[in-house]
Formats: C-alpha cells, structure tokens, sequence
C-alpha cells in the first residue's frame, strides 16, 4: 500500500488498520509505505527507512522511537555556511487566517521588508496552495492579505502584481514560460504596457533593461532573443527572475526555486536570493529540501496538512527540528532524541 | 528604420510559404499563357482578398490558442443588417459602420463565452455558429436583400493604380494585424496566451481581455468581408460565408499558424490565402472539374503540413 490514506478521514484509517490487523493475521504480508509517522507506528511492526533513495535503517518499531525515526529520515550532515540576515522590523506582509478548502486551514504569518521566510513541509502540506492565494493565482475562502498595511483582495495574479507580489512557479514549464517566445518577451511581459509610446512598444529602452537584468543575474548564453526553451533550467530561472526584477516586484516567492536545476547553477540561485534580500525586497521560498531552506532563510514556517504547526527563528533551525514539525506536528522534546 | 526591421523581416517559415507560392506560380504559367499576366495576377488577388480579410483575424485567434468557426455566420449577419439599412436610404458609412459594429458584437459574444465564462472555443464557436447564421436566416425570412444602391457599390469597385479597392483594403489591414501582432502589448498578450495561458495568468498577462479582443477582431473582419462581398454582388445574402470558416483555417495553416497556438504569421496567413486563390485560378483556367479542385485543396494543407513536420525536425 503506498501512501493509502492520503485521501481518507482519521476514522476511514482506524477501518484500514483494522483490515489490515485482520489481513496480517491471516498470513497476508502488507507492505505499508507512508510519510506519517503516527500511521506507521499504529500499524506495522517493522520498518524500512529510505533517504534520497537509499537504504537507512531496517528498525523494529516497539524498540524505536518517533524521534529516532526522524533522525534516521533527515540524517544529513548541516552545510556549513554563513547566513546574513537583511531582515528589518517593517512588516511588508501579513497572512491572517488563510483558508482554502482543506488544503491550506487557517494559516497566519508576517514577512519583513528584507527578510528570507522560508516555507518548509512534506508534501501535500499545503505550501504551493497558499503562496498561491497569496500571489493572486487561487482566491482564499477565509482570511486577509495585508500589504504594507493595507488589506487586499486579489482577483487575479495582475492585481498581486501591482501590489508588488509575484510568484515564481514550482513547475517552470507549466506555470512559469511562454516557452516559443524569446527571453526578452518573457521578461518584458508583466511590464509591457507600461513601455509604449503611442501604444507601441518602445523596443530599444526595453531592450536596454533586459539587457541590463541579464547582466545582473548573469544569464547563459547571453543571448536576449534567443526562445526561452532552448536554455537550462537554472537560466530559465534567472530570466523568471529577471521578469519580476523588471516588474519591481517587493515580495518575491520562490515555489522550489532549485528543483531540476544542477549544482553549480543552484548556489547562484541562491545568492541571487541572498542579494535580492540585501537590496530591501522580501523573500519567501517554498521548498522540499531542507538544507535548501537552512540556507537562504531568516525565519522558517513549517507547514503540515494545511496547518502551520510552527514558525521558527533562525536560532531554533535545525533540520531534526523542521521535521519534527512538519512530520508530528507536535513540539520536539530535546531529551527524546 | 531598425526599428521597424523585425516587422517585415520574414521569417524562415515565410519564405517556405513564399517558395510554395512561387512553385505553383511557374507550373502554372508553364501550362497556360493566361496564367502569369498582370490582369490575372490582380484578379488572383481580389479573388483571394476576401478569405485574405477572413483569416487574419483567424490567425489572431489560433495565436491565442482558440478558433473561430462562426465568421461565415457573422458575415452573414452583418451583411443582411447593413443591407437592409442600405437599402431603407441609410447613409453609406453608417450602414458599413454597424455591420462592423455587429462583427463586434458577434465577437465580444464568442470571446466572452469562451474567456469569462470558460467553454471550449470550438463549441462555442460551433454553437454560434448556428445561432448567427439562423438570426440572419429569421431576420430575412431566408430572402435575399435586393438591390442594393449603386453607390455603395461603386466605392468597392474603384480602383487605386491597377488595384481594386478590396486588396488594398486587406493589405493595409494585414500591416495593421502585423504591427499588432509584433509591436504592441495586446499582441504579445496574444502570443503570451496561446504559448502558455497560465504561464501568462501569472506573468500578469489579463487573459479575458486578450482572447475577448482577438475573438472581436475576428468578427469585425468577417463582417468587413461582408461588405466587400455585398458590394460585389450587389445583394446580402443571408446563406453567405458559407464554408469561410475552413478557407481562413486552412490560410492560416499553410501560413504557419499552429492550432496549438502560441505560433503563427500574418505575412503567411496572406500568402496562404493567395497560395489557395491562386491554385482555384489556375485550376480553372486550365478547365479542370471543381471536383479536383477541391482535391488540390486538400493536397495543399497536408503537403504543408507535412513539410512544416519535416522542417521543424531539423532544428
């Protein structure tokens, strides 16, 4: 059974574990792959832990605890690295109660003017869901955007846009590239109407910005009218990113700004984020790996079906901590582990 | 003047469409001595203005990533309006003007229908299709509208230098459709939203004004299609556009518009447009059965097709 309850109630699981009590005692062997903990506790004896596709551990769950299962998940080693924090005390954004059908329920945070907030989660936690209601793209059911102060209703990404929200999509393919239009087209687009003269676009003063944003994020090939589909992701990426410098985009929200991009172009993705942050923009980056959001992040919000279970300091980051919420949602206890 | 380069720039798949233009012109030129004469030539031209006129709003909406399959039926409905105005002693440029307005109309129906409200461009266009088309029919009583007056018709027939007021009717219509296509925003919107709608909901692009335009284009050329047929024949005929819809596809087609959207040229819509009245005149001339006529039609879209395939490999 993989991943069997994703779509059932507490009770619905109680029937499955039953079944499957029933099952095993008939001599049926269940395999039961799943990311909750509680569930794998209630209903197998044994378990299997993988990380990035190999074999951690094989434990007899009545000998082991939950935190101990943690650790063996995460068991990476933290990066070493210096953070700098360009955080200010402004409040450019606040989230207050949240809500989208069962996806995201009742989610509050506030982002600061210069500040990298990181949203960290299994999947299925609700994090792409509620960037989302934030830049305009889904509509909320409940809860209120407030910008610089001043609550908002977004009817589309345009109006987030013009408050100075832009999104950066998890799947660049689908949600982020016209894919047959040239970098300079894509860059241009939320800021078009803006550079016309008599209603046609003023070509050479577009140009020269573009240009100028393919230099500061030093895009490969340095090619502007080349169709944006012919580069690598990482440089796909920078030219989103060169998109919403364009737009004068204030809050910027990375939705796994590194996913499918190689090593060497991942670092730059970051200090470009890390600079974005230091010139008084505010950052929020989704993302699925934890030394990722050890990284660039000034303050992380751990988010679990739907729920932020806890907004983190940096001084409280770590990654043991970061699953345990996301995982138990519970708080961790130090001597546990 | 560098400015304005990428305007007339033709692109490779222009060219193709050219060459395949040039190809059919010396086989038929090889074949009958009629064929490559000035006369023939303009008249080639006018033949081929109307579903020239039709397809470049087409372009527009497969660009965008739609179809428009009802512009037979709004030609028909602005012809009858606009003939029924004329013939009751209306002004000239007010009776042109709203058959254009109902080509608006029209359009604004359709973009709205497939923009706001969400349907599939092909069923709604599908659907009003039969409605305009039955509307001109009841409005009519399924009557021809007779007798239209001669000044109005006089406007159409005029000539600037050795060409007939329609073609240069749609060649400047066709620099227009051009300069919007690559030099303005609603343009590039047009690109942006055929190319990759979401990506461009999220890029800002306002996504229902563009297709509401596109689909408005549409209509206002089909309508502008009408008066130049009712000019021509003198009468408004209710059954009128029939079949359009499938001429301006298949211009836009051999021109190098994908139905995908997101693609496609206005300098090749045209050309494919004459590309299909040249090969209708040739055929004729050469007094070959309508039969086999249409079958070169056929030919003609699937070869370009094929060679577009073929081309496209390569890259």
């Amino acid at each position: 059974m993989d991943e069997p309850t994703s779509s059932l109630t507490p009770r619905e699981f109680e029937k499955l574990a039953e079944l499957i009590k029933a099952l095993s005692a008939r001599g049926v062997a269940v395999i039961y792959v799943s990311h909750k903990l509680d569930e794998v506790f209630r209903v197998a004896s044994r378990a299997t832990i993988l990380r990035d596709g190999r074999k951690v551990a094989d434990v007899d769950l009545t000998k082991t605890t939950e935190s101990q299962m943690v650790a063996m998940m995460v068991g990476r080693e933290l990066q070493a690295h210096p953070h700098v924090s360009h955080a200010t005390p402004d409040v450019v954004l606040a989230a207050a109660g949240l809500s989208r059908g069962q996806a995201v329920r009742d989610v509050s945070f506030t982002l600061h003017k210069g500040e990298v907030l990181g949203i960290a989660g299994l999947v299925g936690a609700g994090r792409t869901e509620l960037v989302r209601l934030i830049a305009g793209v889904d509509r909320p059911d409940a809860g209120s955007i407030i910008v610089n102060g001043v609550a908002r209703r977004f009817s589309s990404p345009r109006d987030a846009i013009r408050n100075g929200i832009a999104l950066l999509p998890e799947e660049r393919k689908k949600d982020g590239i016209i894919p047959l239009r040239s970098v300079a087209a894509n860059v241009a687009l939320p800021k078009l109407s803006q550079l016309t003269h008599f209603g046609i676009v003023r070509r050479p003063v577009l140009r020269q910005t573009v240009d100028a944003l393919a230099d500061k994020v030093s895009l490969r090939p340095r090619d502007i009218d080349r169709p944006i589909r012919l580069f690598s992701g990482g440089n796909q990426q920078k030219a989103i990113i060169c998109r919403w410098l364009m737009a004068q985009a204030q809050i910027l929200i990375f939705d796994e700004p590194t996913r499918g991009i190689d090593v060497g172009a991942k670092s730059e993705i970051y200090r470009l984020i890390e600079g974005l942050a230091a010139e008084g923009r505010s950052i929020i980056v989704v993302s699925s790996e934890l030394p990722e959001i050890l990284r660039v992040a000034d303050r992380v919000l751990v988010m679990r079906r739907g729920e932020a279970t806890a907004v983190l300091d940096r001084s409280e980051l770590s990654e043991e901590t970061i699953m345990r919420y996301a995982v138990s949602g519970r708080t961790p206890q130090p001597n546990a582990a | 003047m560098k400015r304005w380069a990428g305007l007339f720039r033709f692109g490779m798949r222009d060219v193709g469409t050219l060459l395949g233009l040039v190809i059919l012109c010396v086989v038929f030129s090889s074949l009958t001595n009629v064929f490559f004469t000035e006369r023939n030539l303009v008249n080639i031209l006018q033949q081929s203005s109307i579903n020239a006129c039709i397809a470049i709003g087409m372009t527009l909406v497969i660009i965008s990533g739609g179809i428009d399959l009802s512009v037979g039926p709004v030609a028909a409905l602005s012809a009858v309006l606009a003939g029924t105005l004329l013939v009751n002693g209306i002004p000239i440029p007010l009776a042109i003007l709203a058959a254009l307005a109902i080509g608006a109309a029209c359009g604004a129906i359709n973009g709205g229908l497939i923009a706001l409200a969400g349907l599939q461009p092909f069923i709604v266009t599908l659907g009003t299709l039969s409605l305009f088309r039955s509307l001109a029919l009841i409005y009519t009583g399924g009557n021809v509208v007779l007798s239209l007056p001669s000044a109005f018709r006089e406007i159409f027939s005029a000539q600037i230098w050795i060409f007939p007021v329609p073609v240069v009717i749609v060649a400047v219509l066709g620099i227009a459709a051009a300069v919007l296509l690559a030099k303005t925003p609603i343009g590039e919107y047009i690109l942006a939203v055929g190319g990759n709608e979401e990506a461009a909901r999220i890029s800002g692009v306002p996504i229902a004004r563009t297709k509401i335009t596109a689909y408005m284009i549409s209509g206002v050329l089909a309508s502008l299609g009408a008066v130049i047929v009712m000019a021509r024949l003198g009468a408004a005929d209710p059954t009128l556009g029939n079949l359009w819809e499938l001429e301006a596809i298949a211009a836009s087609a051999i021109g190098g518009a994908s139905l995908m959207g997101g693609k496609g040229s206005i300098a090749g819509t045209i050309l494919g447009a004459i590309v299909l009245g040249a090969m209708r005149n040739g055929l004729t001339l050469l007094n070959v059965q309508a039969f086999y006529q249409l079958l070169a039609t056929g030919i003609i879209i699937i070869l370009a097709m094929l060679v577009d395939r073929l081309t496209r490999g390569k890259e």
